[in-house]
């Protein structure tokens, strides 16, 4: 019987005939990486035993067993990291799993004139994120001192009698929060756009709540950048130079990089 | 050391690598084994993700808590070095 394909990543059939796949541990830890070439494409795939790979049994394991997907999260990082190093790879997302070696085919060669696109996309480019955080008490501050809204609304409850004042105040705080939101967002987008300047594409991603990343300040900016290689030191430098200029009103830049362009390879349009 | 190998050099978390591998990685949705219900795997995982992952965080800040105790003791016998006490814990 078939058994189950793990696909991590495509990469031109003849990068692979240049440049040998190194040995590499499989998803489950005893099997090893091997290519399997279709047309002008080669799939870098392993085996995974059907039964202990069930679709049940992978979401069981997502959702229940937090010490099980860090290992195979960090797994198929550090296999797809390693491989892009070597080769112009599209890499494929977690647990991307086929029936078997016919269905993997068929799969590729339906695909196979975007694919090659994307290849040559990639080329010579590579994904950078950065993450945008911020100190929501700092900028308050600074937003509730500078804002031409609120020292007009602030104005006027201070001319109101001592009762309404205090509904007034409390709609104020409400003001100061839309505007401090406002802030980040104008903030962050015009970041985003500049920093799209030293890049081939620049994308939007979800920010996520304190309670998943861990930290006290608020992320206000998840963007995805594809960037040739020559261009790379300048956009960090960038990003060096806002972190220096703004650190003081609570805002902070991660950047991680280059990542196997996830966010680029898509061929579903 | 280039700003490039510094960035590249940095330790990354878990939720990097999750919020690349499992929100944007490229899919194939139709011969997927785990879509073959209908369900796209990649967006129902993503929801319990937030709570697997902040239950992570959660286990990650208690074994902080561990280390500042560790932290703490290495702390008083330095003090005690210091101060050249003689150690009061120890009999």
């Amino acid at each position: 019987m078939d058994g189950l394909i793990y696909l991590y990543g495509l990469i031109p059939a003849h990068e692979s005939r240049e440049r040998t796949l190194p040995s590499l541990k499989g998803f489950d830890g005893r099997g090893e990486i091997y290519t399997i070439p279709i047309g002008s494409i080669t799939a870098l795939v392993c085996n995974l035993d059907p039964h202990e790979y069930s679709e049940d049994s992978i979401k069981d394991k997502t959702n229940n067993d937090m010490e099980w997907l860090q290992e195979k999260a960090f797994h198929h990082h550090e296999t797809v990291l390693k491989l892009s190093k070597m080769y112009t790879i599209i890499p494929l997302k977690f647990c991307t799993l086929y029936m078997n070696q016919t269905s993997l085919e068929k799969t590729v060669r339906d695909h196979e004139a975007k694919m090659m696109d994307t290849f040559e996309l990639l080329t010579g480019n590579e994904e950078w994120n950065l993450k945008i955080y911020c100190d929501d008490e700092l900028l308050k501050t600074k937003v509730s001192q500078n804002n031409p809204v609120l020292e007009a609304k602030r104005a006027e409850i201070s001319e109101l009698p001592k009762g309404k004042q205090f509904f007034e105040k409390k709609k104020l705080d409400k003001l100061l929060e839309s505007e401090l939101e406002e802030e980040k967002n104008k903030v962050s987008e015009k970041i985003h756009e500049h920093l799209k300047e030293f890049a081939l594409k620049g994308n939007v991603k979800k920010t996520w709540g304190s309670n998943v990343t861990g930290r006290k300040d608020d992320m206000t900016w998840n963007g995805v950048y594809l960037i040739g290689d020559s261009k790379v030191e300048e956009f960090l430098g960038q990003i060096q130079q806002y972190e220096k200029d703004m650190k003081e009103t609570g805002w902070r830049f991660e950047a991680s990089g280059p990542w196997p362009a996830y966010h680029f390879s898509s061929f579903s349009k | 050391m280039s700003l490039r190998e510094t960035v590249e050099n940095k330790d990354i978390a878990l939720i990097d690598i999750l919020d690349v591998i499992l929100d944007k990685g490229v899919a194939i949705k139709a011969d997927l084994v785990i879509s073959i219900a209908g369900v796209d795997l990649v967006y129902l995982d993503l929801r319990l993700l937030i709570a697997s992952v902040e239950s992570l965080v959660q286990a990650q800040a208690g074994g902080r808590k561990t280390i500042s105790s560790d932290q703490f003791d290495r702390q008083r016998e330095e003090l005690i070095h210091a101060t050249g006490q003689p150690d009061k814990w120890k009999n």
